[in-house]
């Protein structure tokens, strides 16, 4: 299977002109021991072999790297239009910083009692200068938006929609239950029982950790479920279903179908907010959903995996309770 | 997916929710490992009583269609069923047919347009699906 790289790799160029140059300083000539950590006066406080060294001044930027080429593919998986994507200055600023220390480090190695000078000024300015070079690469970046992300046309409403008249009960159920959340959920447990296993772990740390875990797991293991009823829409979460919104039609103005880019719009999937656009985002996967306008000035965006008919829904429920509201 | 009841349908309540979660699963809507709507909230949505709500439930948890656990939401079954309610689905679905079949003939039915009938349902029964069923 050949895949096909939405954002272009050579955006990543000046991190990868960086990550060179790391390889290269991570060669140079070392003495038998060498410092691996520094304290905070720049002063040596951890040693280790330099092959330690040589692998953490690898695999740092190379962690930088990926993270940022997975985000920035997502981001543009899920552009509609071209717009400026200010994540893809994240690695170069991180390994441009990175290899500013690395520059330190080594001119530091061979003295016997080693002391960091100038990196945190080495590493801004390279960070600084990446970036400029990877801003000016994302500019240049032509955007092909995948035809999976056009706005559908709207299918017709289910026959089923046309029962939703005012005066009779129903009940609209969605749920996204999306495989990464499960295992996220799963792994963060793992987290407090490594510190509770770690013997130099104060246990004020791990069991806080334990407690923040567990409640978390609570919260949101389960995925999320969409619940519209002719009163309110509900959106729940978590072992115990903990309604997170409750919004009754009364207070709702306007719906319609959305569709948004998930990192672009709003750093990702999760419960999160907007600061320009003014929106709590509910969201698990994918770049479609509902989006609510309240009489109160709020606006919610509302993940669904058929965000068409969940739109439909909504409008029947709102259509019911201004027409009760206008008796 | 959408529950809602009609007042105007002979049937009773608890068999109206049950063959909706049965539809949504012939339809794709609902796919397996999905959880359903508590018990209370359905209740409290369609106006029915808790009792009618959890019976619906129940008769799906006996078929095999949904899971229950205690203190969980109902999840949708995955479609693979045992061999033991294969073979009670088979033996009901029969039982229903020969009903069915009598009603037909003794109105004057012929055996070909029942089959019609028959082989009709099941091509709507096919249509409108998101994703095939063995």
């Amino acid at each position: 299977m050949k895949i096909k790289l939405k954002h272009p790799w050579w955006t990543h160029l000046p991190a990868l002109c960086l990550l060179a140059v790391a390889a290269l300083f991570a060669m140079a000539e070392m003495p038998a021991k060498v410092p691996i950590h520094f304290g905070w006066d720049g002063k040596a406080d951890g040693w280790g072999s330099p092959w330690e060294l040589r692998l953490l001044f690898i695999e740092l930027p190379l962690l930088a790297l990926a993270v940022s080429f997975a985000i920035d593919e997502l981001y543009c998986r899920y552009e509609r239009v071209k717009s400026y994507n200010f994540h893809a200055l994240f690695d170069e600023g991180i390994i441009g910083f990175l290899v500013g220390l690395e520059i330190a480090t080594v001119s530091a190695v061979s003295s016997p009692n080693p002391v960091l000078k100038g990196e945190l000024k080495l590493g801004t300015g390279l960070a600084i200068a990446a970036m400029a070079v990877a801003a000016l690469l994302e500019f240049l970046r032509k955007s092909k938006p995948s035809p999976d992300n056009a706005d559908e046309v709207s299918a017709p409403p289910p026959d089923e929609l046309a029962s939703l008249a005012k005066g009779k009960r129903w009940l609209h159920w969605e749920t996204q239950n999306p495989l990464y959340l499960r295992l996220t959920m799963i792994a963060m447990l793992a987290i407090p029982l490594l510190m509770l296993l770690d013997k130099s772990c104060p246990h004020w740390l791990s069991t806080g950790m334990l407690c923040a875990m567990v409640s978390i797991f609570i919260l949101f293991y389960g995925g999320m479920r969409v619940s519209v009823t002719p009163e309110r829409l509900s959106v729940r979460f978590g072992i115990f279903g903990v309604p997170l919104l409750n919004i009754p039609f009364g207070s709702i103005l306007s719906v319609k179908e959305a569709s948004f880019n998930p990192i672009g719009d709003f750093g990702g999937w999760g419960i999160r907010y907007s600061l320009s656009k003014k929106t709590w985002a509910y969201i698990l996967y994918g770049s479609r959903g509902v989006e609510l306008k309240s009489a109160a000035g709020k606006t919610y965006v509302i993940g669904s995996d058929d965000a068409n008919r969940l739109a439909a829904v909504c409008q029947a429920a709102l259509r019911v309770s201004s027409k009760e509201a206008s008796v | 997916m959408i529950f809602s009841i009609d007042g105007d349908d002979p049937r009773p309540v608890y068999l109206q929710i049950a063959s909706t979660v049965k539809d949504g699963i012939r339809t794709g809507r609902l796919k397996p490992g999905d959880t359903l709507p508590s018990v209370r909230e359905l209740g409290l949505a369609l106006s029915v009583n808790l009792h009618t709500a959890r019976h619906a439930y129940q008769l799906l948890a006996q078929e095999g269609v949904i899971q229950l656990r205690l203190g969980r939401l109902a999840k949708v079954a995955p479609l693979e069923r045992s061999a033991a309610i294969k073979k009670e689905m088979r033996e009901r679905i029969s039982g229903q047919l020969k009903e069915l079949v009598s009603d037909a003939l003794i109105s004057g039915i012929s055996p070909e347009q029942f089959k019609e009938i028959v082989e009709d349902a099941l091509e709507g029964g096919l249509k409108n699906k998101r994703r095939p069923i063995q």
